[in-house]
């Protein structure tokens, strides 16, 4: 009995899905109506779905931009604003000095990654008129790849540009997700900076991550891929 | 001390503290003010600096996250919880 019922929930689910992907337009439009939309059992269905597969994700696979531009197309969007964090072949420590990174490794707390992903997502939705797509890559990236891709729809262009700077702002403050860089000569972990009020703590904040790094290397990153 | 004086709970690690502790969960115990009382994320913090030392530093620069939501020092913990220690977060 109990294994019909979690077959029957799977299949709704992939219907639902299914049924999703024909109806784009439509359930994009029911996701810019928030509230009314969230009284709905079914249209919450298709939310969790539609975020979990489309909306919201991580993953290990190598992120196509086209990806996060099809989740958000519609036929009433005018503007469409993208944003990709890309891997860079350098990075700055706290002393200043440029250093070479062989490659990084991007780790998460996986469920509570994903809750939060999710919860910018519909925030930025929320605050702006727009459909808001992101994503983000754990493991291991080489230099050029693209470690998170963001996009935006809206009617007009002005919603579609702040809505995705707050994204991936906020992605960098609360989306559990580490970053390793490594070096020729050692690896540290790197944290992201935080607002101006909060500057004592990050440099104190940094200074304990890097007596705790298992590496000699005196550097601790600001960023690394933006 | 008996059982209902101490609340031992599974705390999972990543990253920076990971490595620290060469492990990805802990187990901390946590002496109750009163048996059977409820203890806060603060007295998880204080129980963790004195049994794991090597962290001690870090934590007061680190979020608590209870079934996977940030929590403050106040939110109160149950047995249950999947308590895990955020460090600073590097995303993007």
């Amino acid at each position: 009995m109990k294994d019909f019922v979690v077959s029957a929930i799977i299949a709704i689910l992939f219907l639902n899905s299914l049924f999703i992907c024909f109806e784009k337009n439509k359930c994009l439009e029911v996701m810019r109506n928030g509230e009314e939309y969230l009284l709905s059992f079914d249209a919450r269905i298709f939310n969790s779905v539609f975020f979990a597969f489309m909306m919201a994700t991580i993953t290990e696979e190598r992120l196509r931009l086209q990806d996060a531009v099809g989740a958000v197309s519609h036929s009433r969007a005018g503007a469409l604003v993208t944003f990709e964090g890309v891997v860079r072949d350098h990075s700055r420590d706290l002393s200043g000095q440029t250093r070479e990174v062989d490659y990084l490794e991007y780790e998460a707390y996986r469920p509570m990654a994903e809750r939060e992903m999710a919860r910018v997502v519909c925030e930025a939705q929320k605050r702006w008129d727009v459909v808001c797509a992101a994503s983000h890559r754990v493991g291991k990236l080489q230099i050029g790849e693209t470690a998170v891709v963001i996009a935006v729809s809206s009617s007009h262009r002005d919603d579609a540009f702040q809505a995705c700077r707050f994204a991936i702002d906020r992605i960098k403050e609360t989306v559990p997700i580490w970053k390793k860089e490594v070096a020729r000569d050692g690896f540290w972990w790197v944290e992201n900076p935080v607002e101006q009020s909060a500057k004592s703590t990050v440099e104190t904040s940094a200074l304990n991550v890097r007596a705790l790094n298992v590496t000699s290397t005196p550097a601790v990153e600001q960023q690394s891929a933006n | 001390m008996n059982d209902d004086s101490i609340l031992s709970v599974r705390v999972l690690l990543f990253a920076v503290l990971r490595d620290a502790l060469k492990r990805d969960e802990i187990h901390v115990s946590i002496s109750l003010a009163a048996k059977g009382s409820t203890p806060f994320v603060a007295d998880l913090l204080a129980a963790c600096a004195a049994q794991f030392p090597v962290i001690a530093p870090l934590l007061p620069h680190i979020r608590v996250a209870i079934n996977c939501e940030y929590a403050t020092l106040e939110t109160p913990l149950r047995a249950d919880d999947e308590i895990a220690f955020i460090p600073p977060v590097a995303g993007g």
